[in-house]
């Protein structure tokens, strides 16, 4: 486990740089115009569609064969990948933190919610439509996906009446952040049995 | 102990068979698997590997079921697949690191002296590496965790033969230490044939044969003759033929040669060249 994780921190690092740049920067004008709903959608999608991103270069570089030759079973290969998206997560959500604290801005519940939210069920969704038909068939979804995601971020954002709701959604609310933590949960179980059906 | 054995191990595909297989590679030794291209060699690498679902029979690797030993018994095994697929961002010198992560017994010194041996730079990335070098880390990889099996699918594909000729030497150092064995297949017969202990044919998804290197020169050989010549001989002791402008060579077990034939030693390439042969005509 220790291997998978440290090789996807160097895919991360390299392949991934850009993207997480930009979600970072994203996520700090969040705080500074919380009335931007795509800000605050952006960053937690971006970094929820980590582990996908690196799903889908370990399938295009055939890692995903590879790896069998070596002590990994594919249900530690799914986990990793869960854990990985899980770390991904929660980095974003203390950077956000601390950057309310520091600038002393309002609204952080609703912040760490909305980005813990999105950012797992996200992952959630995407991740066994991926560990099922593999990378290829699962970008068709992917692209729908994050299309269907900004696009509604975007449409949002540029709607005084639903901006209010965007900033307002999910304050402290501890029922949702546990039912992401739990939709997560079940999506890891799934994505391993279905890993585990599949052809590589 | 065996290092490994199949038994009637098989796997359907739509338009292909393979198996059922049986097969035993004993402790101390190395068996080179012969084929052609499709012939179900990877297939058989990546079923002991359990990496595809198997449609009958059993693998034992190391004394125990493949299935119920995996993943930790890969511990013990060291593969290098046909195809050797490390990221392509990553260098040789992270690929050490991630790997110290994945095997218990890693051995970073080991690794480290393998590059060296190989002249593998350890700043330059994998994408940038030729084929021959992808190759050549693979086997430092699977060298380098204090394997007892190597399972290795074309691991000189790509080298060059000064390379190859010091591949082939660690593979044969390798086994002088009587728990380990190696499985090879390739489809350049002349390091098999300077390599293996056994060697076993596969055509078409089946084993035609698994023999002892040495039994083979015994058993089998090759008669060069006229046509006339060649209907003398029982259509049933043919094992395979070749028509050519000056006559018949044809493959015998010494032991079905008509008296007085002059019986010609067979080298490994010829006796699967001409097996596989006669295997299609039947």
């Amino acid at each position: 486990m220790k291997g998978l994780l440290l090789k996807d921190w160097y895919l991360t690092t390299k392949y991934l740089r850009a993207l997480i740049l930009i979600s970072l920067l994203f996520a700090a004008m969040s705080v500074f115009s919380p009335e931007n709903g795509f800000f605050r959608i952006y960053p937690a999608v971006m970094f929820a569609m980590i582990p996908v991103s690196l799903y889908s270069y370990d399938d295009r570089e055939k890692w995903t064969v590879y790896v069998q030759a070596f002590p990994v079973s594919r249900a530690q290969y799914v986990t990793e990948k869960y854990l990985f998206g899980a770390i991904c997560i929660a980095a974003l959500v203390t950077l956000l933190t601390v950057l309310y604290l520091v600038t002393g801005a309002d609204g952080i519940d609703g912040a760490v919610t909305l980005s813990l939210l999105l950012g797992l069920a996200s992952a959630s969704l995407m991740l066994p439509i991926l560990f099922r038909f593999g990378a290829e068939k699962g970008r068709i979804a992917y692209l729908i996906f994050i299309g269907v995601i900004c696009g509604s971020g975007a449409a949002l954002s540029f709607s005084a009446s639903s901006a209010g709701d965007i900033t307002t959604v999910p304050s402290p609310n501890l029922g949702l952040c546990a039912g992401a933590i739990v939709l997560y949960a079940l999506s890891w179980r799934l994505s391993v049995a279905l890993y585990q059906k599949r052809e590589l | 102990m065996n290092a490994l054995e199949l038994k009637d191990l098989r796997k359907d595909y739509r338009d292909f068979t393979l198996g059922p297989l049986d097969l035993t590679l004993p402790s101390g030794a190395i068996l080179g698997l012969i084929g052609e291209n499709g012939a179900g060699k990877t297939t058989t690498i990546k079923l002991i590997l359990d990496m595809i679902s198997r449609d009958g029979g059993a693998v034992r690797l190391l004394g125990r079921d493949n299935r119920e030993s995996f993943p930790l018994g890969k511990e013990d095994v060291g593969v290098v697949l046909d195809e050797v697929s490390f990221s392509e961002c990553l260098t040789a010198a992270e690929v050490g690191k991630i790997m110290r992560g994945v095997f218990r017994n890693w051995d970073a010194a080991a690794y480290e002296s393998y590059l060296k041996r190989f002249a593998l730079p350890e700043k330059k990335r994998f994408k940038e590496f030729s084929l021959g070098m992808k190759k050549k880390l693979g086997i430092a990889v699977a060298l380098s965790h204090r394997a007892k099996l190597l399972l290795l699918d074309e691991p000189t594909g790509g080298l060059d033969p000064v390379v190859r000729d010091e591949v082939v030497d660690l593979f044969s150092e390798f086994t002088r230490d009587e728990s380990h064995a190696v499985l090879i297949s390739s489809h350049i017969v002349s390091d098999l044939e300077k390599l293996c202990d056994y060697i076993a044919f596969l055509h078409k998804g089946r084993l035609m044969l698994c023999e002892e290197k040495d039994r083979l020169y015994e058993a089998y050989g090759v008669v060069r003759c006229a046509r006339e010549d060649f209907a003398t001989i029982d259509p049933a002791a043919v094992l395979g033929k070749r028509e050519t402008p000056y006559g018949v060579e044809a493959l015998l077990r010494r032991e079905d040669a008509p008296r007085g034939m002059d019986v010609g030693r067979v080298d490994i390439e010829e006796l699967f060249v001409l097996m596989a042969k006669g295997g299609d005509r039947q």
